[in-house]
């Protein structure tokens, strides 16, 4: 009995010893593209937010302001409509004089855009609070059944070319 | 079983132990890094939102001093901005006005520091998050 057990421990050793060592590399890789992933979307998030407040600067008049939309004219008097289509951020710009829609699109995994149109202690200057969620899918990770990650972004601008 | 097995039985059972509690130690810190990330995201937004509200205020460039200059104590909830970022966290900010002096190309303004600290449940502030720099100038009404 002694010497099968001889025989029989140490290959069972190795073979945990091996197990062991493989689950702990595929964790640390894991942990290694999560980490990736939540930078990735946060910094997907932020850019969106930095489209906007560069769009937003332009805003002249304000259209219509829903929870998901925002729709104005810009200083060139071209309408604009900021919207969330599918996971994209996108701008659809009409041209004032010829009527043609533009469509510039985000890439930046957007699954929640809100806009709140406020005015400052209630009757001071228009400003918009801009939030917006960037979040991964499960292929983006590493393996089946990755987790998903979400970023928020989130910041107040002031509509400085607002006609009042 | 012998000392020399159960020595070698207690060393391999810490060997694992050793093992299993750096592997969890390295999640808990990936998960903390994820989650400080997006705390100091929060922290430079709302600082940027700060920033937003003061040039808002441009044309009240005068009134500066009456409408913010009180905001000078992050302790103090009487002299601070509050707001709750979007992942739960309590931030605060405090503004800092310079006088005016002639700033780039001639004009005339006035530099605001505006520093976010995250608030701890005894509404005490921790270390300063992030700390965002502008200036401010006046603006024709």
């Amino acid at each position: 009995m002694s010497v099968q057990l001889d025989l029989i421990l140490p290959p069972i050793v190795i073979g945990i010893l091996l197990l062991l060592i493989l689950s702990m590399n595929r964790m640390m890789m894991e942990s290694s593209s999560e980490s990736l992933l939540t930078q990735n979307v946060q910094q997907l998030a932020n850019t969106a937010l930095l489209v906007v407040q560069e769009e937003l600067r332009e805003v002249q008049t304000m259209i219509a302001s829903t929870d998901s939309t925002l729709t104005y004219a810009d200083v060139n008097q071209d309408t604009v409509r900021m919207l969330r289509l599918d996971r994209d951020l996108a701008l659809i710009r009409t041209n004032m004089t010829t009527s043609l829609a533009d469509t510039t699109l985000i890439p930046a995994k957007v699954t929640d855009l809100r806009f709140n149109l406020f005015q400052l202690d209630g009757t001071g200057p228009f400003m918009v609070t801009v939030q917006i969620t960037s979040e991964s899918l499960a292929r983006d990770g590493v393996g089946t059944g990755a987790p998903r990650f979400r970023a928020i972004a989130s910041r107040d601008f002031y509509l400085r070319n607002l006609d009042l | 079983m012998s000392t020399g097995q159960a020595l070698l039985a207690m060393a391999a059972l810490s060997l694992f132990m050793y093992t299993a509690v750096n592997v969890n130690r390295l999640y808990v810190a990936s998960v903390s890094e994820s989650v400080d990330k997006q705390r100091t995201s929060d922290a430079i937004n709302y600082a940027q939102s700060v920033a937003e509200m003061l040039y808002a205020q441009g044309q009240f460039y005068d009134d500066l001093d009456i409408n913010f200059g009180h905001l000078d104590n992050e302790n103090l909830s009487t002299r601070r901005l509050e707001t709750l970022s979007v992942i739960g966290d309590s931030l605060v900010a405090t503004v800092e006005l310079d006088a005016e002096s002639a700033q780039i190309h001639g004009a005339v303004g006035r530099t605001a520091t505006i520093r976010v600290f995250s608030l701890l449940n005894d509404g005490t502030t921790d270390e300063q998050v992030s700390l965002m720099v502008t200036l401010l100038r006046p603006v024709a009404p």
